[in-house]
């Protein structure tokens, strides 16, 4: 029964644990993103724009120190729009940022310098992690963590919808912002029938199924989904028409940039200018 | 059984559809629809009323027949965007299943589509949208994403997403379909309330507890016939059990109250005894 219960949490349990993880993280995501704070109030063109120079100045710096001011700009942003501090740095450091580190590895070893720790010594392989090499290692990380960071704090301060509007505003294709909405939208309706055929499933298996067994039943999931799918597609295509749609998306602008709105980009690319300007006064190494 | 309509705003004549060209969906089907007048459309599954309500926005094309709306031949009107778009700022159709309604990332962006794809100024549009909400009374929802919304309010956003253009005709496809009965009377009122305001409206449904309030006529399509065949009030069709039987809308049912074995009809949805 233990290996029973075991065998559904390998693959029909993490499935669903999954599916469900998504949906609840994007609806905590909209639930913060509607809290007061510093951010959720400014314009989302102000804050799509703040956080591009962000990730630019953070991405094309040579300095750690550099990345780190940009790293303490954005713990400092997210205090003010009263984000959880401990949860919004494991969600900006973990997964992506240790999988970059996974791949940099291999270039820790290859960097020459004075070395730090020498793992094997001698004719013909010499493997010796060096400063110069655990530096590069370091600053391709936080540049990783802190545009990961940044990314992060947009979406947690800023409504999905207020951002598709953003992209807009910015002259984003509009054709492209509508169908971005659109899939984000029909995703959560896929994702919940898809766990409800895990559901399903998962209630009338009774007994250990083999691995073919399960990749068969997931193939043929793929491929109820894939139907469901182009039928949803159909029906959306004929409710657009039946509101006048005929090949032209028309949105309407609905934001006035503020005072406040001008101030936080006038800071920003204040900011930016001077972490340039550090960047390139700072010494090598 | 037959109704006088003083003032046609649409009609069918003679018309047929079937999917892939073997699946019937319609046969011969002739109705006429008044202006103000509120008409509900009974059939059980598969009887032709989504079909019914498509071929009425123009949104598919008849296999054979005529569809006139406000005066004008419109039956091969999908194939012209401009007339098309004309129509569709005319006759609302609100679908089955909400969710194919509410593809925006808001409620208010739903309700704000069909205006926009008008070229409306926007503060018409603003106009429309706000009245739309009130209407539906979810000005309170109108940030909010829909799968953020219960059944009841996706229903009611996606009737609001079809008021906002003002249609002189509104198609309701099974309103109520899979509602808890606080949400369904909620609707129920709204669309009342609507046809009070004497907005043309078309309800087809299979719910006979509803029908009384969003109705004053019905039109009954067999089960297997799928084209009319009842067209009275709706009182007059809702006493003829009969005919409801025929058209699988009730069912005879056997089952015990204690040791008492009982046989009598039911609705189809609800179970409601008659």
């Amino acid at each position: 029964m233990l290996r029973l219960t075991l065998r559904r949490r390998d693959f029909v349990g993490r499935s669903l644990s999954g599916m469900t993880g998504v949906l609840e993280r994007a609806l905590y995501s909209e639930e913060e993103a509607r809290q007061p704070g510093l951010l959720q109030s400014m314009d989302p063109r102000v804050k799509i724009v703040a956080v591009l120079l962000l990730i630019l100045t953070a991405a094309l710096a040579h300095h750690l120190i550099t990345v780190g001011v940009v790293y303490g700009l954005v713990l400092l942003l997210a205090y003010f729009s009263n984000l959880s501090l401990s949860s919004f740095a494991k969600r900006g450091w973990l997964g992506i940022t240790l999988f970059s580190a996974a791949v940099f590895v291999p270039a820790l070893f290859l960097l020459p310098g004075h070395p730090l720790l020498v793992l094997l010594e001698g004719p013909p392989i010499r493997l010796a992690i060096t400063d110069a090499s655990l530096y590069s290692a370091a600053l391709f990380v936080g540049r990783v963590g802190t545009s990961v960071s940044l990314a992060l704090l947009l979406v947690s301060t800023t409504r999905w919808a207020d951002q598709l509007r953003g992209m807009g505003r910015l002259r984003v294709p509009e054709v492209f912002v509508v169908v971005l909405g659109m899939t984000y939208r029909y995703i959560f309706l896929l994702l919940r029938a898809a766990s409800n055929l895990f559901l399903a499933r998962a209630s009338r298996t009774v007994s250990a199924t083999s691995g073919a067994e399960q990749r068969r039943w997931a193939g043929s999931a793929v491929g109820v989904l894939v139907k469901r799918s182009v039928k949803l597609s159909a029906d959306v295509h004929l409710a657009m028409q039946a509101r006048g749609f005929s090949g032209t998306i028309r949105t309407l602008d609905e934001y006035i940039m503020r005072d406040e709105d001008w101030l936080m980009l006038f800071l920003t690319a204040f900011a930016v200018a001077g972490l340039i300007l550090l960047d390139g006064r700072l010494p090598w190494g | 059984m037959g109704i006088d309509i003083q003032s046609v705003i649409m009609r069918l004549i003679d018309v047929s559809y079937s999917y892939a060209g073997r699946y019937p969906a319609l046969m011969d089907v002739n109705l006429s629809i008044g202006d103000g007048e509120q008409v509900v459309i009974l059939g059980a599954n598969g009887s032709g009323k989504s079909t019914l309500l498509k071929i009425m926005d123009g949104l598919i094309r008849p296999d054979s027949g005529r569809l006139e709306a406000f005066d004008e031949d419109v039956t091969t009107i999908v194939d012209d965007p401009a007339r098309s778009r004309d129509l569709h700022r005319r006759v609302g159709l609100v679908f089955q299943d909400p969710d194919v309604q509410l593809f925006s990332p808001t409620v208010w962006d739903d309700v704000a589509f069909g205006p926009l794809q008008m070229g409306w100024p926007p503060e018409d549009v603003r106009r429309h949208v706000s009245e739309a909400l009130e209407t539906m009374e979810i000005t309170h929802l109108a940030q909010r994403a829909p799968y953020e919304l219960s059944g009841g309010e996706k229903k009611r956003a996606a009737i609001a997403t079809a008021l906002s253009l003002d249609p002189d005709v509104l198609l309701l496809d099974e309103p109520t379909a899979s509602l808890d009965p606080r949400s369904k009377a909620v609707l129920v009122d709204l669309i009342a309330r609507l046809g009070q305001e004497k907005k043309t409206i078309v309800t087809a449904t299979q719910e006979l507890e509803i029908v009384e309030a969003v109705g004053s006529r019905a039109i009954v399509f067999g089960d297997s016939e799928h084209h009319p065949i009842a067209d009275g009030l709706v009182w007059e069709i809702l006493q003829d059990t009969e005919l409801l039987l025929s058209a699988n809308l009730i069912h005879e049912h056997l089952h015990y109250h204690g040791p008492i074995r009982h046989i009598h009809r039911h609705e189809t949805a609800g179970g409601h005894h008659s």
